[in-house]
């Protein structure tokens, strides 16, 4: 009687799938990100780049009407509208994102570890691998929300404010390019920091491993390739394989030059794979302490 | 007195230990192992030459990377870390006065700043043999300086911010590698802007400087001597800060 | 061990909160308090939102007053002087994890200042005090959520301080534990140090503590022994049972008195009551039996605890 009162009644639907828990997973991941400023501080600082190409855009637009030779003066320098101009947007933005990682990493990942979430979370009816999804999902929407999403409005400006829709049907190689470069970003950003933060869970140790590995790879690829000459050295530059994987998808990749995007797929997905192996291992809901 | 110093004391080494036996010690390592092959390789090429090293590897390596990132691993966690951890509280009931607590701690990262600069560049000119050699003691005053300019922020952000580590990254990524590559003279209120300096003042006989002849006219820089005072009055200046936003803060989230 | 062991221990109030207030920008944390400690066992108790962690931070000098003075031992009490006097035993979780009990507690030890070979005596005396001598070497990440309790009630006890602050000591003890903290607790209290204990489990207080701070809505809403804090809330309704064989003619000789609320019924022979102004009722309940041949053969009052207590305490506040 109590109870009824109380407001409490029986539920009698049937339990879901425990897949769509990742859903929850990713809602509570994200908002519990969406509430620090320094988040908001990123995210500002990150779309200053998109602000810039979003204006400039506009302004070619704007200048076009008033004079057809000015459009085409803009357009040698490639700034918007091409394949390679969405890729090298997206790879500067890939360089703020690897900062907003450093956060996310520690927030969503590293307190998990640091302050016995995940124990909370694997009480629930998930299993290991719906935390794992859910929190991959999680990163992979912060990538997309920095990289790919920005890039999306880019595309869509320029052709709307092009003299006709034909630039969409002209580009879809673009669309491609932005999409398939952004899943790149997503699915190998996320797998890497999340084994990461696994397994470097404090914020100072977490943040240093992933610059390391951002900064110092690229540094060591170069000297490698300089003592011989050897390009396929450079494949140990993660962030300069995504990157030409990403021309790959935009069909800007100079197929001749090495390393080629097959080799840079090979080496991004054996990096996935040994994230993921990390990762899985470090997934567990007791913690054996010696 | 003598127990307030025997506590600070006590304080000082119970800081470099914990800093010391962590998995950021192992991170500086890896990332020192990382430069040292970087480094090894570097010096197979057919030419290596001292002018080369310092543009190709120890400016764009050790100066904008590896010393940013000790001086994050130690300083931002001085203060940062005891309150990620919670055990802040512990610093906050001893028996010693606050400016104290902050100044100690200071100290041992400074220290630890110090000695893992100084003691990753002397393994790096190390192992680039004579040209490394060369270029040691013309390094060694900018990098030690710039680690501590850089350490007694990062410290003071810790202090201030519950997401030191982060803000100390941002801050270091759009201040320090934005501005201080941008032309004219909003690059001097990066650290890495002074330290760039010095090394160009001292290795005036190798005429260091940035590469390309746009980037060395735009780059406008103060003389070697000015920039050591302005690093040397930062750290100062940056230690106060902090000892006095300390003594005042009040840090709720110490339980 | 004896007085003579705590030079901390002074006659008189050793904690002293003068009209303190303090904000936090709009919210009030502690209004006007007014409160010494004095050597004994203090009870701090309120719900949630009541202002106990506000207080225990200012005693402990985390937070500076924004009105009025928190003084130990007569010194401010976030100056380094007062805080020799004070040992804190926070409710948080939170060690240097690598350590091990011992090294933390002998840390603590040197932090407040003390030689090598004085900080290992403390060191060893308070374990032995918490129980935690045999199994202090044992690292800090693997110790049970007891034992580090302990240890935390160790490093608090090691500089032998004049005023003890403990946060929720008793969470996560056994039933065996916490009658040997508790013990701890009047060793120190016997010893002439003032122990403030912040709880919200009732019924340890009542067998712990020797006066209650009450707080509700940032303010100290009562303070005292629980009798004494009983008679200034005469008006509060206490529930008295009687077994009597003639249970509805003792009932109907009850109902016209007005110091009785409410008579219920139960089984054969009981009645409960709920009566204001006990001393009246006990007095002309007495001359009752004495005039009357009322069987009563049993006779309790059910609701003297700190609960009951605090629960009307907290009901008065509400009204403020």
């Amino acid at each position: 009687m109590e109870l009824d009162q109380a407001g409490y009644r029986t539920w009698e639907g049937q339990p879901r799938s425990p897949w769509w828990g990742c859903l929850s997973i990713v809602r509570v991941g994200l908002s519990l990100i969406f509430r620090r400023w320094v988040f908001w501080i990123l995210i500002g600082l990150g779309l200053l780049n998109f602000l810039f190409h979003f204006a400039f855009i506009y302004l070619k637009a704007t200048l076009s009407v008033q004079n057809e030779n000015i459009a085409r003066f803009l357009d040698n320098y490639k700034v918007t509208g091409t394949g390679q101009a969405y890729a090298d947007f997206m790879f500067a933005q890939a360089g703020i994102c690897a900062l907003l990682l450093a956060f996310a990493g520690s927030t969503l990942i590293g307190s998990d570890y640091r302050q016995g979430g995940m124990v909370f979370y694997l009480s629930r009816g998930i299993g290991k691998w719906h935390y794992i999804v859910g929190k991959l999902l999680t990163i992979a929407a912060v990538v997309t929300i920095v990289t790919t999403l920005p890039a999306l409005i880019l595309f869509i400006e320029y052709g709307t404010l092009s003299n006709s829709f034909q630039y969409f049907l002209d580009n879809p190689r673009v669309l491609c390019g932005i999409l398939g470069y952004g899943t790149v970003l997503a699915v190998v950003q996320s797998l890497l920091i999340f084994a990461i933060a696994a397994w470097v869970p404090r914020t100072v140790p977490l943040v240093m491993t992933w610059l390391g590995l951002f900064a110092l790879l690229k540094g060591l690829a170069d000297a490698m390739r300089a003592i011989d000459g050897n390009r396929y050295w450079l494949l140990l530059g993660f962030w300069d394989d995504m990157n030409r994987l990403g021309r790959w998808c935009f069909g800007s990749l100079d197929p001749n030059r090495i390393p080629s995007a097959g080799y840079c797929l090979a080496v991004l997905a054996a990096l996935c794979v040994v994230s993921l192996v990390l990762i899985v291992r470090r997934v567990r809901a007791v913690e054996v302490v010696s | 007195m003598k127990t307030t110093l025997s506590a600070c004391g006590h304080l000082f080494w119970l800081t470099i230990r914990r800093q010391l036996c962590s998995r950021q010690t192992l991170a500086c390592v890896a990332l020192t192992g990382l430069c040292a092959l970087i480094v090894l390789a570097w010096s197979r090429q057919a030419d290596p030459t001292a002018k080369k090293l310092a543009e190709q590897v120890l400016v764009p390596t050790f100066v904008a990377f590896l010393m940013p990132i000790f001086a994050i691993c130690y300083g931002a966690s001085g203060i940062g870390g005891e309150r990620e951890d919670q055990t802040l509280i512990y610093l906050l009931i001893v028996p010693i006065t606050r400016p104290l607590v902050y100044f100690t701690k200071a100290l041992a990262g400074l220290a630890l700043v110090a000695g893992w600069t100084g003691g990753s560049l002397f393994l790096l000119c190390r192992l680039a043999g004579v040209p490394g050699l060369k270029l040691f003691a013309m390094f060694l005053p900018a990098a030690l300086l710039g680690g501590l300019a850089y350490a007694s922020l990062f410290l003071l952000v810790g202090a201030v911010f519950r997401h030191g580590t982060i803000i100390s990254l941002v801050y270091w990524f759009f201040l320090e590698v934005l501005f201080g590559n941008l032309p004219g003279i909003v690059k001097r209120v990066s650290v890495a802007f002074y330290v760039r300096c010095m090394i160009y003042d001292s290795g005036g006989d190798l005429q260091l400087g940035p590469l390309g002849r746009v980037a060395r006219e735009m780059f406008l820089p103060v003389s070697g001597m000015a920039a050591t005072a302005t690093l040397s009055a930062a750290v100062v200046a940056l230690l106060a800060l902090g000892v006095l936003l300390f003594e005042t803060r009040e840090y709720r989230d110490a339980c | 061990m004896n007085v003579a062991d705590y030079p901390d221990a002074l006659p008189g109030p050793l904690a002293e909160f003068q009209s303190v207030t303090k904000w936090y920008g709009a919210v009030i944390g502690v209004n006007d308090i007014s409160v010494t400690l004095e050597a004994g066992i203090t009870g701090l108790l309120g719900p949630n939102g009541a202002g106990k962690t506000t207080f225990i931070k200012l005693l402990t000098g985390q937070l500076r007053p924004s009105l009025g003075n928190v003084l130990v031992c007569d010194a401010p009490a976030r100056s380094a002087a007062a805080r020799r006097h004070i040992g804190y035993c926070p409710d948080a979780d939170a060690f240097y994890e690598e350590m091990s009990g011992r090294q933390f507690v002998r840390t603590m030890a040197r932090l407040h200042g003390m030689s090598a070979v004085e900080s290992r005596e403390r060191t060893e005396q308070a374990l032995a005090e918490v129980g935690m001598l045999d199994r202090a070497d044992r690292t800090l990440r693997g110790c049970s959520k007891g034992m580090r309790q302990r240890i935390k009630l160790a490093q608090a006890l090691v500089h032998q301080p004049a005023v003890l602050v403990v946060d929720e000591p008793l969470n996560g003890i056994d039933p065996v534990g916490r009658r040997e903290l508790m013990e701890l607790f009047r060793r120190c209290a016997a010893r002439g140090q003032a122990v403030l204990v912040s709880s919200h489990i009732l019924d340890e207080m009542d067998e712990l503590a020797d006066r209650i701070v009450f707080m509700g809505r940032g303010r100290v809403l009562a303070v005292g022994t629980l009798p004494d804090i009983r008679a200034m809330f005469a008006g509060q309704p206490l529930q008295i049972r009687i077994a009597c064989r003639q249970q509805r003619e003792l009932a109907t000789r009850l109902i016209p008195w007005d110091q009785v609320l409410r008579i219920e019924l139960s089984g054969i022979d009981e009645l409960l009551l709920q009566v204001v102004r006990p001393d009246d009722f006990f007095r002309q309940f007495g001359e009752l039996i004495q005039a009357t041949s009322f069987d009563v053969s049993r006779l309790e009052t059910t609701d003297t605890t700190t609960e009951a207590t605090f629960q009307h305490v907290m009901s008065a506040a509400a009204k403020f």
